[in-house]
């Protein structure tokens, strides 16, 4: 499953789930700016497929990664992070996206 | 002049050809007839070894030791005896050595298939750690180690739920704890598998223990077999290695010493010259087949060599209805089919006059022979084996008349005379042994 294919799993996926996900969406962090592979500004909620076909390793340095998962834990920002290293099988992508939707929902993000 | 084409002259050169690979072929298999023949002979060798032995050592005792040594020289043999004693102390020694361990002498009480203490312990083991085992085979998974490692089920699981391992683990948690539907959540099962890698860990110690205490019952009493084989069979194994050294370092000598050493002992002589007659006719076809098919081989090859590179010279279409001198041609491509015939039929009636050789007591006759004139009867030139052509420089009178009638020129005699100063001349300058 390369980047393209997830990133298209997942939008479908969140956009079921309430989302409206723009594709590649430029983001702004103390760190600099990064393109996001999936968010929906208006929730604050998106992914982040990281890949290294994509160029995302020079893009998604340790001081990114550790700025957003900051935010993340403040509750600034939603953001599943995935990294192709670690990507499961297609159903097992769709779990763990459903599963991180269904948390969102309990904890009132996603109505 | 007559002349021939080179159509004509390519057939010649093949009927040529087809006569010399047909001696070839012949040469081939005589040798492959005495290969045959040497295994033959081989066994017929190691039969007079055996009797040869027999008769010179009835027994390895000092009486017996004593009379062949005396009988062969072959002084070696002297300290068979004390080698035989020594081989028996050894194995006595380990074998009381074995005798006092305990792991032999509770062997049975340990080590009986059904009720031997260590058999029936390592039952019980593997009995006892198979439900935990169980519990280990259960809970294979490829996750398995990252969750008992990431302490997943319990509060020291701390990767974020924005990570995707987080889903991956609860996952893989979820998969692994569907297999045992008695547990309510992955932090009761983790103890349990925990506990259950313990209980087998120490299980497996306990069995590795065992089975290495089994292994060395099952070795003492495998080695205790072997060495109370290994003594049953010392006095025969040593009788055997004795008689056929002493019996192989006398059929290596020559009769014209042995003969004087073995005149009070004619039984033993007999056997001794059939081996030692054996041995020199299995040298003689080896000679004789090398003489002939082996030069044969050597003189044929080329030549198959160079008709080939006529036939191909004459088969080119400049020559091949081009005329050729018939003198010069019926020269070059002259039959030998029957030189060839009559080189065979001689090989094989010398070779045969050889083999069926069998009457070995005709070299008690003798005081100094080769095998040879005995068995051609000097009916064929054996120049060409050395140690006939060194026998007939020192006794020109063999090669020109054959073995000297032994009524007329060796009566007993003049035959014990020369055996006498054999004797003499061996006592003070021959050592068998250091023939």
């Amino acid at each position: 499953m390369n980047e393209r294919e997830g990133s298209e799993r997942l939008r479908e996926i969140f956009n079921k789930a309430g989302c409206e996900i723009a594709r590649d969406v430029p983001f702004v962090l103390d760190a600099g700016t990064v393109t996001l592979d999936g968010w929906d500004a208006a929730r604050r909620v998106g992914f982040e497929f990281i890949t290294t076909e994509a160029g995302d390793r020079a893009e998604f340095t340790s001081s990114v990664l550790a700025e957003l998962e900051a935010r993340i834990e403040r509750g600034e920002l939603h953001l599943l992070i995935i990294d192709e290293a670690l990507a499961p099988r297609p159903e097992s992508l769709d779990r763990a996206a459903g599963r991180f939707l269904e948390l969102l929902g309990k904890r009132g993000v996603l109505r | 002049m007559s002349m021939y084409t080179g159509a004509e002259v390519v057939r010649l050169l093949r009927q040529q050809r087809a006569e010399v690979t047909d001696a070839l072929g012949a040469a081939e298999n005589a040798e492959q007839h005495h290969r045959d023949t040497r295994r033959q002979l081989a066994a017929e060798y190691s039969a007079a070894i055996d009797d040869l032995g027999s008769s010179l050592l009835p027994a390895l005792e000092p009486e017996s030791v004593a009379r062949a040594v005396q009988l062969t020289g072959y002084t070696p043999l002297q300290d068979a005896i004390a080698q035989r004693e020594r081989e028996r102390h050894t194995l006595t020694a380990e074998l009381q050595q074995i005798e006092a361990d305990p792991a032999f002498v509770h062997r049975e009480l340990q080590l009986h298939p059904r009720t031997g203490t260590l058999i029936v312990r390592q039952s019980e083991i593997v009995g006892h750690r198979a439900p935990w085992a169980e519990v280990m085979d259960k809970s294979v998974h490829e996750r398995l180690e990252r969750l008992l490692e990431t302490g997943y089920g319990t509060d020291d699981y701390n990767v974020p739920f924005w990570r995707l391992s987080y889903y991956s683990d609860w996952e893989a948690a979820d998969e692994i704890l569907a297999r045992f539907p008695d547990k309510k959540n992955f932090g009761e099962l983790r103890k349990e598998i925990l506990e259950a890698r313990a209980t087998v860990a120490t299980f497996d110690g306990a069995l590795r223990d065992l089975q290495v205490q089994i292994a060395h019952g099952a070795a003492v009493e495998r080695r205790h077999q072997e060495l109370t084989e290994a003594l049953r069979g010392l006095d025969e194994r040593y009788l055997q290695t004795a008689r056929t050294r002493t019996a192989q370092h006398l059929a290596a000598i020559e009769p014209k010493w042995v003969n004087p050493r073995l005149t009070h002992a004619p039984d033993i002589q007999l056997v001794y010259l059939r081996a030692n007659g054996v041995a020199a006719k299995a040298r003689y076809l080896d000679a004789m087949v090398e003489e002939h098919a082996g030069k044969l081989k050597e003189q044929l090859a080329p030549a198959v060599g160079k008709i080939d590179r006529d036939i191909a010279k004459f088969s080119r279409p400049k020559n091949l209805h081009a005329y050729w001198p018939r003198e010069v041609i019926d020269q070059r491509v002259k039959s030998r089919r029957e030189r060839f015939a009559k080189q065979q039929q001689k090989f094989e009636s010398h070779y045969s006059t050889v083999y069926v050789y069998n009457d070995y007591s005709r070299g008690s006759a003798y005081p100094d022979f080769v095998w040879w004139y005995l068995m051609t009867d000097n009916r064929f030139h054996g120049s060409y084996i050395p140690e006939v052509a060194s026998f007939e420089q020192s006794h020109p009178e063999w090669a020109s008349h054959g073995p000297p009638s032994v009524r007329d020129e060796y009566d007993d005699s003049s035959a014990a005379a020369v055996i006498a100063d054999q004797s003499r001349d061996e006592s003070s300058s021959y050592s068998m042994d250091a023939s």
